[in-house]
């Protein structure tokens, strides 16, 4: 029969069924139920084992704090595991299945794990799997995670999608219950911007699950309408199903809302969006979590909290028993017998360890003061208790209440540490809260509901006029004041039986006792000895349990046990929402060069080089090997022309009367007196001396300049040069700007590259060698008009150009140099034929200034000039720097041409055997030279300069090639720059 | 003269996608030029702009119009002002040199640029998945601009109406903006 334990009322709507499975096993439920007051309705009271000994274990709770009933939800590459199912969101087709059994949910093969249970206890691994060593990681542990651990995992790639966001508010409220909807209603009236965020994803809090009334309407009513009247305020936004999970610096906190239900309609939505809060103030009012009492097989299913029984009756229409029975040490326990009578669920007694009067009266139910439970039966779910006074009764739900726990965890987050108050028998919040946030309600410690009603309101009022908000006069919601009284009750002895404390981690009584005697008085010891309060539920009913128990074991207070403290995250939060919708090409985005789409059309191959999107070659049809494509473009560059993107390098417009002066002052060589229409290769020094970054600056007139550099150094070098300028000589007058992407620029390089400009170049611009020489730049027209800059620079070695426009016109350029190149034969090429020409021509690049070279190591010492100051150039004529036998750059070439030479190899003499000691040195670029036709590497060698000639061997243990190679100059190709000047 | 003619293309082709509350679309037809303001010649600067176009100098994160509307300045830095103004031609720097006739320094970026205006009543709801300031109406006003990052993109945002953002990146990192714009809208409504 379905759904026998439901009840009529709540605050579902029993008028919309739903249908899900648990197990396979097809089920229903309402609108507004949760997978665990779906199970509860349909008689589930076993729903999963316990971590350790595969104890039969229930529905404890009803909200975040829950222990026992975390399910696997979905199916396939979708399956979450460890989902709570008491704020799961009954949807239809939700598929759940318990976790941490072999076999049957019924029948636990891995339950044997229980009878073992003495052999079992506290740091039984550390002691026992100490021999033979080797055993621990290959068996031991294995066999040990097999046995243990929580849901599985589909090993898949996570298809949903999830999202990241941000919010900005004066003050967040945390919790939409009495007190954050009273905070909420005082603060939005003020006008100022309210955020309102609470982890059910029907807000309201207690409000929903007790029955009490609010302003002469039930706390359900009013809650609704208050929820109603603040999402009419433009000022204010809600966020229901979404937990603040961190508190971080500056006022920022995390939040994860839950869009589940949406990214089940569509696929395609975020199942859940992780938003970054930015907060002046926030109000913490995420009220209290009950605890329960450590009694002898206090673990059954149907021994629940006795706020979830009343939960499960008021708010979801559940009777979670025929026969309950509740067992306290406060006052509130003692609402749940009221309100279980009120649903007309019979309750059978009521134990309350307190010797006192009774708090209600409860007809029909048996009433013990000043008793405990020191037992219970039954294996799959409860049948009966046995009282301290010897007394047993048959019952099939022990609603238990042990008091109550300030739901203080993110006011730890900054390193608070809660302190012990003795009237509510709970850790509080202390005074060092994260910056900006106030606690109010229960949160605080203020248990009676009228009071945090009334705190909520001033609190909020506080807050907002602190922030100079005029809050309007309105009156704090009235209800009547009902007392809260609680007499601390850790647990009752419970000789052989165990006395669960953490049902999560399986951590009982004995555990913490076991610890305490073997010496651990920490409190954070003990918790890491036993793993108490480490599972996924983090403790939050077990850890105030454990320390006073624990405080009892050393008969010492609580105070002077202390607490354990909470860090981020409240509450588990899957990777994928930190990962947001950066997954696969998302990861980071992409930057295209002006010829990409024409390169695509090419079908050339791209290589990541940073952000951009290169060219790397352009197979023709028939090549099977990028080498094949690549000697091909080297080749037909050399001979003829070639044509390749060098948008990526930076560019830099640097503008101002005094630039030339400034140049100087960031440059090796000197740039006073470049000549306007001229190109100067400079080396820009770090601060060390060590080379930074190179590259060409070009005089375009009187006071503009525009500098190149490496693409990997774009954005260093700017930052390098606004440093100087702004820090060191702010009163030149010099203006630069990034023109990267101003411009769309390509090298034309080969032989014939005069002669195919010559055909896009307007008439009236005279690129000869003799009005256009090697190293001249200058502003010209191309096709009719269009503005360009041309510089007569070359990295291959060759007769090249590099040609700018505009950027609008790069697709097109790049077009149009095709057409006119084609009665020469011209050739795209990429970024690895433009490293083999570099390297023929022994041009430095990225693997040769790591940061860690000279101007003088890489060969260049030459330029730096003696008569004037730069950056680097002090601590560049450091001794050290200046030794004749530092690592040297230059050029390797294999005594047999058929030797493969790979970078990366170290250098070694002859006969020595490789090791750290004689280690020469190592190659840092290397390819094949197809104009050579052997490899060649530029390098790093001790005292290099002097040593051409000799021999050395290149050793790459890795690859396992030794080889032989000679040391000489790195310039292979054209060593006097004949080509250059044609 | 040569046989070549060059063709225009812009960051992303015009890309215009209308949706339930919002459109995200390529501003086409603006240019840009950075001014940058010799330090010791603001109030000469800002005097000659003022008589040329009735243009002030706007406070930081702040932007001002010409009189005719057709010129807005954006401050992002003490020392520079961005000129943002219709006008399509490729010589913008002379362009707005000589309608401002004021003695700075004029630096085309007009092609530097990748501009997406994102508008309409869930633009906001929109550009919060992706833009960490503040965008709230009383907070970035009509007028205000800024420079910030977005999905790892170095972005200017500025307010150019009522429920209207015009976002400025890199032009390489145009398609990827776009797409995390697109990401967003689906993601959003």
């Amino acid at each position: 029969m379905s759904q026998i334990n439901r009840i009529k009322g709540g605050l579902v709507n029993q008028k919309k069924s739903i249908s899900f499975t648990f197990n396979g096993q097809i089920l229903t439920g309402y609108e507004g139920d949760t997978l665990a007051s779906a199970l509860l309705a349909n008689n589930k009271k076993l729903v999963g084992r316990s971590f350790k000994y595969h104890r039969p274990r229930g529905i404890v709770t009803a909200g975040s704090e829950e222990p026992n009933a975390i399910m696997e939800i979905g199916n396939g590459p979708y399956k979450e595991p460890n989902t709570r199912a008491t704020i799961t969101e009954l949807y239809n087709g939700l598929e759940a299945n318990s976790q941490n059994h072999r076999g049957p949910l019924g029948f636990d093969l891995m339950a044997i794990t229980d009878f073992l249970s003495p052999l079992l206890g506290a740091g039984f691994y550390y002691k026992t799997f100490m021999w033979p060593k080797a055993f621990w990681e290959k068996f031991y542990e294995p066999a040990i995670r097999n046995a243990a651990g929580l849901g599985t995992l589909s090993t898949e790639p996570d298809p949903d999608t999830y999202d990241k966001g941000f919010r900005y508010c004066d003050i967040l409220i945390i919790g939409a219950g009495a007190t954050g909807l009273s905070a909420a209603i005082t603060v939005a009236s003020s006008g100022a911007k309210v955020i309102l965020a609470d982890e059910d994803f029907l807000m309201g809090g207690r409000l929903n699950i007790e029955s009490i009334k609010i302003n002469g309407v039930s706390g359900s009513k009013w809650a609704k309408d208050t929820v109603a009247a603040l999402s009419a305020m433009e000022n204010v936004t809600l966020m229901s199903d979404t937990t603040i999970f961190g508190v971080y610096d500056h006022g920022i906190y995390g939040a994860i809302e839950n869009r589940s239900s949406e990214a089940r309609e569509d696929k395609d939505k975020p199942r859940q969006v992780n938003w970054r809060i930015y907060a002046k103030r926030s109000i913490l009012c995420a009220g209290a979590i009950e605890r329960s009492i450590a009694f002898g097989n206090n673990d059954r299913p149907g021994i629940m909290l006795a706020s979830a029984v009343r939960s499960y009756a008021n708010r979801f229409a559940v009777a979670t028993g025929d026969k309950v029975s509740v067992y306290t040490n406060n006052d509130d326990g003692w609402n749940t017998a009221r309100d279980l009578g009120l649903k007309n669920v019979r309750v059978v007694a009521v134990i309350d360890s307190r010797s006192i009067s009774p708090v209600l009266r409860v007809p029909g139910a048996e009433i013990f003061m000043g008793v405990d439970v020191v037992d219970t039966s039954g294996r799959r779910a409860i049948k009966s208790i046995k009282l301290s006074n010897g007394k047993t009764i048959d019952t099939d739900c022990l609603a238990v209440s042990g008091g109550w726990n300030p739901n203080l965890h993110l006011t730890c987050h900054h390193r608070g540490i809660p302190k012990w108050n003795e009237e509510i028998a709970s850790f509080i919040p202390d005074e060092s809260n994260p910056p900006g946030m106030s606690v109010a309600g229960r949160a605080k410690g203020t248990m009676v509901l009228s009071d945090a009603i009334i705190e909520g309101h001033n609190v909020g009022s506080s807050v907002a006029l602190d922030l100079s908000y005029n809050v309007k006069k309105i009156n704090p919601a009235e209800t009547p004041s009902v007392s809260y009284s609680v007499t601390a009750n850790w647990g009752v002895p419970s000789g052989k039986n165990r006395a669960w404390v953490d049902l999560q981690n399986d951590v009982t009584a004995k555990d913490i006792k076991l610890a305490n005697q073997e010496g651990f008085k920490s409190v954070e010891h003990v918790k890491r000895y036993t793993t108490l309060g480490m599972a996924t539920d983090q403790g939050k009913t077990a850890n105030v349990l454990g320390i006073g128990i624990m405080a009892d074991n050393m008969g010492q207070t609580m105070e002077e046990t202390g607490t354990t403290i909470f860090r981020p995250p409240y509450s588990p939060v899957a990777i994928g929402a930190f990962a947001g919708r950066r997954r696969g090409m998302e990861f980071y985005p992409t930057r295209y060069t002006p010829s990409h789409k024409w390169s695509v059309e090419q079908d050339a191959i791209f290589v990541e080089v940073g952000m951009w999107y290169r060219s790397q070659w352009f197979p023709l049809p028939g090549e099977t090997h990028w080498r094949e494509s690549v000697d091909r473009e080297v080749k037909q560059t050399r001979a003829s022309v070639g044509i390749c993107d060098v948008t990526t390098l930076g560019k830099i417009d640097i503008k101002g009367a005094d630039v030339s002066e400034f140049l100087n002052k960031v440059y090796v060589n000197a740039f006073a007196k470049v000549p306007v229409g001229k190109t100067r290769y400079g080396l820009m020094l770090r601060e060390d001396g060590m080379v930074m970054d190179d590259g060409t600056t070009a005089r375009l007139s009187e006071n503009h300049f525009v500098m190149t550099t490496t693409t990997a150094n774009a954005v260093n070098v700017y930052r390098h040069l606004q440093f100087c300028h702004q820090c060191l000589w702010p009163d030149l007058d010099v203006h630069m700007i990034s023109v990267t992407e101003q411009f769309a620029q390509y090298a034309v390089a080969g032989p014939n590259s005069r002669k195919l400009l010559q055909k896009v170049i307007d008439s009236d611009c005279d690129i000869s060698n003799e009005v256009f020489p090697y190293m001249g730049a200058g502003e010209i027209t191309i096709c009719g008009g269009i503005p360009a800059r041309l510089f007569r620079i070359s990295f291959s070695g060759e007769l090249a150009y590099e040609i700018a426009v505009q950027t609008r016109y790069g697709d097109s350029l790049m077009r149009a140099l095709m057409e006119a190149g084609k009665e020469f034969n011209v050739v795209p090429y990429g970024t690895e034929a433009l490293g083999v020409m570099r390297i023929e021509k022994g041009h430095a690049a990225g693997p040769e200034l790591n940061g860690q070279t000279s101007a003088y190591d890489l060969g260049m010492g030459g330029m730096i000039s003696g008569k004037k100051d730069f950056i680097g150039y002090k601590l560049g004529m450091r001794e050290d720097l200046l030794r004749d036998d530092r690592m040297q750059m230059v050029g390797f070439k294999p005594v047999n041409a058929q030797d493969l030479l790979q970078a990366g190899s170290h250098l070694l003499n002859l006969r020595d055997k490789p090791s750290t000691e004689s280690d020469q040195g190592w190659i840092s670029s290397c390819i094949y030279s197809p104009i050579l036709g052997h490899y060649i590497g530029i390098g790093f060698i001790k005292s290099g300069h002097s040593r051409k000639g000799e021999f050395v061997r290149a050793v790459d243990l890795v690859r396992g090639n030794d080889i032989e190679v000679e040391i000489c100059s790195p310039h292979f190709l054209d060593p006097e720059g004949e080509r250059l000047r044609v | 003269m040569s046989d070549y003619e060059l063709v225009v293309e812009s960051a992303l082709d015009g890309v215009e996608h209308e949706f339930e509350g919002v459109t995200v679309s390529e501003v086409i037809g603006k240019s840009l030029v950075m001014v940058a303001l010799p330090r010791s010649k603001f109030e000469e600067i800002e005097s000659s702009m003022t008589k040329s176009c009735g243009l002030l100098l706007p406070e930081m994160e702040q932007s001002t119009q010409s009189k005719d509307s057709a010129i807005t300045l954006w401050r992002l830095q003490k020392n520079q002002v961005l000129a943002y103004f219709s006008y399509e031609g490729n010589d913008a720097e002379v362009n707005i040199a000589n309608r401002l006739n004021a003695p700075a320094y004029y630096t085309d970026q007009s092609d530097t640029w990748a501009m997406i205006r994102v508008s309409g009543p869930r633009s906001r709801d929109v550009l919060e998945r992706i833009c960490p300031i503040d965008l709230s109406k009383n907070v970035f006003s009509v007028g205000s601009v800024s420079r910030t990052i977005m999905e790892h993109i170095g972005t200017i945002i500025y307010r150019d109406g009522e429920n209207s953002y015009v976002l400025l990146t890199m032009r390489s990192f145009g398609v990827s903006m776009l797409h995390a714009i697109e990401v967003s809208v689906k993601n959003v409504l």
